[in-house]
């Protein structure tokens, strides 16, 4: 009784289109290709169900990763995102200007206008060390490009938590390539400059919290 | 670098293009004056780039994949045209309650009698090879199985005595199975379509593992080829495994029953075997 082969409906081909972006958003939150399998068939599944809720015409890229986001919270979050534990004041060392313009400078390929090829090797283990709520941030506005108001509603929250989620995501994000580009010796300690005690003890979640513990 | 502070808290919205206008024109004086702000963004704009073709690179739909997506889509809407036929005659039934309640239950059993022999009569006069609908491959039939175990959904029925009632849509009878002997707890059942006919779902908890039972009528399935064949409680029974899921199947006089669960094969098929 096998039906036979059938045409992909208008929606269903619109949805198959966005498999890529939904199986990179969906890796980057599960940090497993099995488990983001998994999660992007559940959420294609859940949107043909929802189709009627779809307004044509409007961003379904958007609409299919607010899917997701909740299919991954709902399955493997009962209690909503992971919270990130970065709760004291934390320094930031390419904005408080400790470290020079030249640093910066060398952690870019200038022909590529990209990151080094050595440190964008290592770009995506850094984003995964991201706590769960600034990893999703930083991949629908770095990656995915969509606005503070789309990221809102996909992560259900105020713009003023996207932007925050943004800019510690990012920052630690930064960090983290600042400290293998000192340990590939891309750049060296005598190009910093300014406040090496602090150094050490800005970029890893470790770090911060004992940090925060001890002060 | 006076107004750097400010500038730094301003760059993200600036390279978002978030920025309001009137600060867009601030932000920008200060960068092509500022070699530390200028090279700020600049490595904000790597950043992107890099993250772009990483986060890409790392995660390319597979074929496997596609085709299993496309396969779910396939299965779905399978799944959705049952339904409506399912809705279609309710409403049928429906309707005649509202004038003579009843006759409503007895309405709805002929209906459902109608619609369960009319394809079993037409296999019964067409010759099985030749049939235009082509044949369901046991693989099909196993994704399907383990789709449904695998689906959280809530039961329909989980007073086991009403069990009963579920004879005229899965076209054979359906009786509550004792596994009390294996610790096993009853979750709740309902009637599920797999690959367009329909078979009796019946959830237990194990030792804290999920088990779906599955009753159907075996004259619309394939025989597990692919599968071990052993002899459990002298009964033949067919075990194998897919997707992590152990699965095993046995058939009686014409019905067809399977267990899917992730305890293992041993168990599976000594539960499979108990349900004759």
């Amino acid at each position: 009784m096998a039906a036979l082969p059938r045409k992909l409906s208008d929606f269903e081909k619109e949805a198959m289109s966005h498999l890529s972006t939904l199986l990179a958003v969906g890796s980057r939150l599960t940090r497993s290709a099995a488990e983001a399998e998994d999660l992007v068939q559940d959420t294609l599944l859940k949107a043909i169900r929802a189709r009627e809720h779809f307004t044509p015409g409007s961003n379904m890229r958007a609409w299919l990763l607010r899917i997701l986001t909740n299919t991954f919270i709902n399955k493997y979050r009962r209690g909503g995102l992971e919270r990130s534990v970065l709760d004291g004041p934390d320094a930031d060392p390419l904005a408080d200007g400790w470290i020079g313009a030249s640093t910066m400078e060398a952690m870019r390929d200038p022909e590529s206008r990209a990151m080094r090829a050595l440190l964008e090797k290592e770009i995506v283990a850094a984003l995964d060390e991201l706590p769960e709520e600034f990893r999703l941030a930083v991949v629908l506005s770095d990656v995915e490009e969509l606005s503070y108001k789309e990221i809102s509603e996909i992560m259900g929250c105020p713009i003023g938590t996207v932007m925050s989620r943004l800019h510690r995501g990012r920052r630690l994000l930064k960090g983290r390539l600042y400290e293998h580009a000192r340990t590939l010796g891309i750049v060296g300690p005598e190009e910093s400059v300014g406040k090496p005690a602090e150094r050490d003890s800005v970029v890893d979640m470790q770090s911060y919290r004992k940090k925060a513990v001890s002060s | 670098m006076s107004g750097c502070r400010k500038v730094v808290t301003l760059l993200d919205a600036y390279a978002d293009g978030e920025l309001e206008p009137e600060h867009v024109l601030e932000i920008e004086g200060h960068l092509a004056d500022c070699e530390g702000c200028s090279a700020r963004l600049q490595l904000e704009h790597a950043t992107r780039k890099s993250l772009r073709r990483q986060v890409y690179a790392e995660a390319q739909p597979s074929v496997a994949f596609q085709d299993r997506i496309l396969a779910s889509m396939q299965a779905e809407a399978e799944r959705e045209a049952v339904a409506e036929l399912d809705s279609g005659r309710r409403g049928g039934a429906l309707s005649w309650a509202s004038i003579v309640p009843l006759a409503a239950a007895a309405a709805f059993a002929l209906l459902w009698s109608a619609k369960v022999d009319h394809p079993q009569t037409k296999t019964r006069t067409t010759d099985k090879v030749t049939a235009s609908a082509g044949p369901v491959s046991f693989e099909q039939v196993l994704d399907e199985l383990i789709d449904r175990h695998i689906d959280r959904s809530s039961p329909e029925v989980t007073e086991p005595a009403l069990l009963d009632g579920m004879e005229p849509q899965v076209g054979v009878p359906v009786h509550f199975p004792s596994l009390a002997q294996y610790g096993a707890r009853w979750q709740g059942g309902k009637v599920v379509p797999i690959r367009n006919q329909r078979a009796a779902s019946l959830r237990f908890l194990v030792d804290g593992h999920r088990m779906t039972v599955y009753v159907y009528n075996s004259e619309h399935f394939p025989v597990a080829t692919s599968f071990k064949r052993r002899v459990v409680r002298n009964e033949p029974v067919y075990t194998g495994w897919k997707r992590g899921y152990s699965i095993a199947t046995t058939d009686r006089h014409g019905v067809g029953y399977a267990v899917a669960t992730d305890l293992g094969e041993d168990e599976g098929a000594e539960i499979v075997a108990s349900l004759h």
